[in-house]
């Protein structure tokens, strides 16, 4: 199936099956003052002369100094450097998660940060999805009900969640353990439901922060092939790592070090080749 | 006892502590380290410990306040005053004086004759000099002002006042009286002088210096007011004290309507002359003869005041036992909180090399600091709320006693010592459990695995509680205690061999079920075993019911929650908010098992509240059958039943004798103390209204009218018994008469709430005569009043139109209602107590939503980020509040219902089957202030926890 198809059929059946009890997601509330008019980008994701500051006491530790980033629908954007150099706040950044002291972030049309924290919120819960180092699942849900939870609060009804749930949960080879708590999972496991819960609102992008830190080699290839493979649908990634292999398969790396983009590499790959050693090295 | 209990367990506990205060340094590094780094903790873990203390403590206090309160009245009432012993013929009152005098130093250091009446009193009407508005300027008839207020059946005293200050070794006692008007008949002294005491002064407004006309055989006599004194020496046998003679010479027959007593002094103080107390009723007896009528009214009195102490105690305490509970559980509740959020941190110290031993010691000092800590704040705490409590007490409890509050040291050191004996127990076992933990899962929060196979230590344990659970019930099954705990601790010992065959949901189920069954109806169904329950009993089983219920509730959570989620749809924060609980049965269960401890006491005593307020009608009819009110007047009034059933209000009007004597059982009967009966004496008029019903009734009468008439009319030695009495139909029991001789009479009957008119058994009036002497005038009546006629009106008209004859008229009624008021109030003191306890349920809710903020901030963080919206995650917080609260309150509520249902009308521990009433009005008034009081808690850890920041929740690992 051509890249992009896949999601565009996904997103006809969300729309058909929340027609009988749609709960609209709510729409981001616009900054009531008027602003500077946005400046016109065909980038899903823009970032200009974004500084990022963080004070403690009279201690003040710049993160981010004046960071520019485009980044276009279907990419799959590694953002690798040195610990401590500012690529975890750069993604919370773009995501939306921190606030920032200047510049400007733009995703699927919306400047985040002159959103108000509701409409900030209701953003992430209709355009984005996490993928945690941590894993992050909320402990007292089982798999299902941590896949569900991004359409839930986006407003979509219970027994269409359930549905889209599913899907995901047997996208990523965990059906049978849809009524399983994290704590009954392994960590492989536990990450799938992650990646799962990150594309169940079929986001615009899904924001990853070193989701393969805690895992071992071959559950770490596990998730890469998940990411290859939604990849390959047209979902675009953005992935904070030190993982080289990661690195390996994405379309471009972004290097950050010292609060600065310091480099910014394409690569080209056979993404046929990829997809097929992806499905033959599928989890079981 | 607990007292030395936790003197003991402290004493093994503490050289523990401070040994590694001492000599371990490490140990002792990390039990202060966290104590003094994490003060906010501290103070929750205080916060939470101190409340035990404080009800503990405040157990004692009140105890001990009831107590020193009655003993307070034997110094201020009883003065010197140790025995008192009657001289039936007055006229042997001086020789039976000297004789008294000349009783061994060493036993007796005072004597005082003294001779009493019962009068009316009122304040002399004034005459107001001057005009009432004549134009001419010609002398006006003054116009009297009369208060109006008549104080009817008091006791006035005669003494010599000269020997009362040396007998109660006291200048201040009586000495106001003016002894020159001693036996005077002469008018030109003026009116003798009169120490009249506070309370009869407030009823009828007199004042020192003012007026009084005591009205005694028609006979009026003027006295001025010498003092008002709130206690004297004598305040405990009248109202009035006055020279000898001041009434008794005016009277013609002063012997036919007062009493003589000599009134004996033990040597030694106030309260250390009751010791001597039996060797001095020897002597006295062996001086007067065995017949002598002795009452030994201090030492009486000082029992009195230590059982009543010794009751306050064990009640306060046992009601109070329920919010310690609660308060045990809040703690472990909070120790298993912050345990959980160390458990990194252990699994790194297990890491490096220190064991669990190590653990659980760091825990025991820390734990030993904040004891301490909650102890002494604690004392302080109940302290207040004893005062409170015995304030409260003073307004809702009617008593003559003065209700004051006495902090004693060995209270505060016994609820000091209960309190950091139960904090300590209660960290140790906690620790113990919290620190049994995987070294590397706790390092990296890894949670840890349910574990799939019962250990050999549940096997082994399981199998000694099912052996010890059988052979206590089979050897000691008589004994109530045993008889409920038994079984459940046979029951609970399945649990991990029926694992094996069933889940354990199951399990759980199958055993805790019927063990749940058990406790809530072993009242009826060994009413044997259970007959007259000590109050520890139903905490016990209160204990045991929540426990229980709590189990079962917490295990099929999951089943009827997920209905309700269905019922109402997939709302975000429901689900949230339920699914927090539901992951957390354990400190659910902690949670909701303190909410329903003391929501179940309040439920029982509330229901015992609505069923005695609802007893007064029945006990009226019960003590006075078809009459509507009696009425008391003077024995020298005399007010006979044909004057009173003139009236056209009046039906009919019969006439009882009363009086006090001696009783026992038999021949063989030697106490040396015989009770006191307050009997009656009827006739065959007593019938011409239905009499009160029997209870109980001789087998050879075949109705209550035919043992009534029996009664009145055979001219047998007969008695109808209060049932309060003991005595049962059929039985025999002596009666001691005026001439010292004891009759033997038969119970023919038991009647119920004849005390609520003092009397204890009815016999015909022939008999009474014989015990009372010839002579005694009926002094009561019973009315049966005309259809259409109000009692209370009646009542009232003649109270004011004969009170001047001395008399008092009441409905049963009336006598009922205030029955029940004085048991109400104290039921509503005991609320009031529990209401503390309830301040630990909704407070500890508070402080476990508070610390959830801190320990689930991460879990914040993610759904904001996700995109869940600050207000859903309020909403949900509240939920979580609300579904805890609920659940405790239902869970109390039914069980406390459940359990007064049982106790009330399936056992014999309330006499009489009183009844059931659901008191709805209290109960939904206490589940919408708890529901309401729990949401306002959370209000603002909820809040806070909206208001996380994402990326800083983020950065924590």
């Amino acid at each position: 199936m051509a890249r992009g198809q896949d999601r565009v059929q996904t997103d006809d059946m969300l729309r058909s099956r929340s027609r009988t009890r749609q709960k609209a997601a709510p729409r981001p509330e616009a900054d009531p003052q008027p602003s500077a008019p946005v400046p016109a980008s065909t980038s899903l994701v823009s970032v200009q002369g974004v500084v990022k500051t963080y004070r403690s006491g009279d201690v003040a530790v710049e993160a981010l100094r004046g960071v520019d980033l485009e980044i276009e629908a279907g990419e799959f954007v590694v953002i690798m450097g040195p610990s401590g150099n500012g690529k975890t706040t750069l993604l919370n950044c773009c995501s939306g998660i921190d606030d920032i002291d200047a510049g400007t972030v733009i995703v699927d049309g919306l400047e985040l940060h002159r959103l108000t924290d509701r409409a900030r919120t209701a953003h992430r819960a209709t355009r984005m999805g996490f993928v945690f180092q941590s894993f992050n699942l909320i402990p007292v849900l089982n798999a299902a009900e941590n896949c569900e939870l991004p359409l839930l609060a986006a407003g979509v009804d219970l027994r269409t969640a359930r549905e889209r749930a599913g899907e995901l949960l047997e996208r990523v080879g965990l059906a049978d353990r849809a009524r399983h708590r994290p704590a009954e999972l392994s960590g492989g496991e536990q990450q799938r439901v992650a990646v799962a819960r990150s594309l169940v609102a079929n986001p615009a992008v899904v924001w990853a922060d070193e989701p393969t830190g805690n895992l071992d080699s071959a559950t770490a290839e596990n998730v890469l092939d998940l990411f290859r493979e939604v990849n390959a649908s047209g979902q675009t990634l953005v992935v904070v790592t030190h993982d080289p292999t990661i690195g390996a398969i994405a379309d471009r790396i972004v290097t950050v070090a010292d609060g600065r983009i310091t480099a910014d590499r394409r690569q080209h790959h056979n993404h046929n080749q990829s997809q097929s050693e992806g499905r033959s090295e599928r989890p079981c | 006892m607990l007292s030395m209990v936790a003197a003991v367990v402290l004493a093994v506990a503490l050289p523990f502590v401070v040994f590694d205060v001492a000599r371990r340094p490490t140990i002792r590094r990390l039990a202060l380290r966290n104590v003094v780094r994490r003060p906010g903790e501290a103070a929750i873990v205080v916060g939470g410990s101190l409340l035990a203390t404080a009800l503990i403590t405040a157990s004692f206090i009140i105890g001990d306040s009831f107590g020193s309160s009655i003993r307070g009245v034997a110094a201020d009432w009883l003065g010197s005053t140790d025995e008192l012993v009657v001289v039936p013929d007055p006229a042997m009152l001086d020789e039976t004086t000297e004789r008294l005098a000349a009783l061994s130093p060493d036993l007796v250091d005072g004597v005082l004759a003294v001779s009493m009446f019962e009068v009316a009193v009122r304040v002399t009407p004034l005459e107001v000099a001057g005009t009432t508005g004549s134009a001419s300027g010609g002398d006006a008839a003054p116009a009297p002002i009369d208060t109006g207020l008549v104080s009817a059946d008091v006791r006035l005293v005669e003494l010599d006042p000269a020997q009362a200050v040396a007998f109660a070794n006291d200048p201040e006692a009586v000495s106001t009286l003016d002894t020159t008007n001693a036996g005077s008949r002469q008018a030109d002294r003026g009116p003798a002088s009169v120490v009249m005491s506070q309370d009869l002064a407030d009823e009828i407004g007199a004042a020192p210096g003012g007026s009084i006309d005591i009205l005694i055989a028609n006979t009026p006599t003027t006295l001025v007011v010498a003092a008002v004194d709130a206690t004297t020496s004598f305040a405990a046998f009248g109202d009035l004290i006055v020279s000898n003679g001041t009434v008794s010479d005016h009277l013609d027959d002063a012997a036919a309507v007062g009493s003589s007593a000599v009134l004996v002094s033990n040597t030694g103080d106030v309260f250390s002359g009751a010791d001597l107390t039996e060797q001095t009723t020897t002597a006295i007896r062996s001086t007067l003869g065995p017949q002598a009528l002795i009452e030994p009214l201090k030492l009486d009195l000082l029992d009195n005041a230590e059982d009543e102490a010794a009751e306050m105690r064990e009640l306060f305490g046992t009601v109070g036992g329920f919010s310690v509970a609660a308060g045990i559980l809040l703690m472990v509740n909070l120790f298993m909180m912050l345990a959980g959020e160390r458990r990194s941190e252990m699994g790194m110290l297990r890491a490096t090399g220190l064991r669990r031993g190590h653990l659980v010691r760091a825990y025991a000092l820390e734990g030993a600091v904040y004891g301490v800590l909650a102890a002494a704040a604690g004392v302080l705490v109940g302290i207040g709320v004893a005062a409170a409590v015995m304030k409260l007490a003073g307004g809702l409890i009617e008593t003559s006693v003065p209700i004051s509050i006495d902090v004693q040291t060995s209270s505060l050191l016994s609820g000091a010592l209960i309190g950091l004996m139960v904090s300590q127990v209660t960290v140790l076992l906690t620790s113990w459990r919290v620190t049994r933990l995987n070294i590397v899962r706790a390092i990296r929060e890894l949670p840890e695995p349910p574990s799939t196979r019962r250990s050999q230590r549940q096997m082994v344990l399981g199998a000694i509680g099912i052996v010890a659970g059988a052979l206590a019930y089979l050897a000691l099954g008589t004994n109530p205690i045993v008889a409920m705990t038994a079984p459940v601790l046979f029951l609970v010992s399945l649990i991990p061999f029926i694992e094996r065959l069933l889940p354990r949901r199951a399990a759980i189920v199958v055993t805790c079920g019927p063990a749940l069954i058990w406790v809530a109806a072993v009242f009826g169904l060994l009413p044997e075993v259970m007959d007259d329950p000590d109050i520890f009993l139903f905490l016990l089983q209160g204990v045991l019911l929540v426990g229980l219920a709590t189990t079962i509730l917490s295990v099929l959570d999951r089943f009827w929650l997920s209905g309700v989620a269905r019922i109402g749809g997939g709302g975000i924060a429901r689900r949230l908010g339920l699914a927090e609980p539901l992951a957390r049965p354990v400190r659910s269960a902690l949670l909701v098992a303190m909410y329903a401890l003391v929501i179940f006491t309040v439920t029982f005593i509330a229901v015992l509240d609505s069923v005695f307020q609802a007893q007064a009608p029945d006990f009226a009819i019960q003590a006075g059958g078809a009459y509507d009110l009696y009425v008391d007047v003077n024995a020298t009034s005399g007010i006979n039943a044909d004057d009173l059933g003139q009236r056209d209000d009046v039906v009919s009007a019969t006439a009882l004798s009363r009086g006090v004597v001696l009783g026992r059982l038999g021949d063989d009967d030697d106490r040396t103390n015989l009770p006191h009966w307050a009997i009656a004496g009827v006739d065959k008029t007593f019938l011409a209204a239905a009499p009160p019903a029997l209870t109980g009734r001789l087998n050879r009468f075949n109705s209550d009218t035919e043992a009534w008439q029996a009664l009145t009319s055979s001219g047998e030695a007969l008695a109808i018994v209060d049932g309060d009495t003991g005595l049962n139909p059929g039985e025999t029991y002596q009666f001691r008469a005026s001439t010292g001789e004891f009759t033997t009479f038969t119970v023919a009957g038991t009647t119920a709430q004849m005390w609520l008119v003092n009397t204890s058994a009815l016999v015909n009036e022939g008999s009474a005569e014989s015990l009372f002497g010839d002579g005694r005038p009926p002094t009561r009546f019973f009315l049966d009043l005309a259809d259409g006629a109000d009692p209370d009106t009646v009542a009232t008209e003649l109270n004011t139109t004969e009170a001047e004859a001395g008399l008092e008229a009441r409905t049963f009624l009336d006598a009922a209602k205030s029955a029940t008021d004085e048991q109400q109030g104290f039921l509503i003191l005991l609320q009031a107590y529990l209401g503390a306890g309830l301040l630990i349920g909704i407070a500890g809710l508070g402080v476990v939503l508070v610390r959830a903020v801190h320990e689930r901030r991460r879990q914040f963080g993610v759904m904001r980020a996700l995109g869940i919206a600050a207000p859903v995650i309020r909403r949900a917080f509240l939920v979580e509040a609300l579904f805890v609260t609920l659940q405790g309150v239902a869970l109390g509520v039914s069980l406390g219902l459940l359990s007064s249902w049982q106790v009330l009308t399936r056992s014999s521990a309330f006499e009489d089957n009183l009844g059931f009433r659901v008191p709805v009005t209290v109960l939904v008034l206490l589940a919408a202030g708890c529901a309401l009081a729990s949401l306002a808690l959370a209000t603002i850890p909820a809040v806070r926890a909206s208001r996380t920041s994402p990326a800083a929740a983020l950065r924590i690992t």
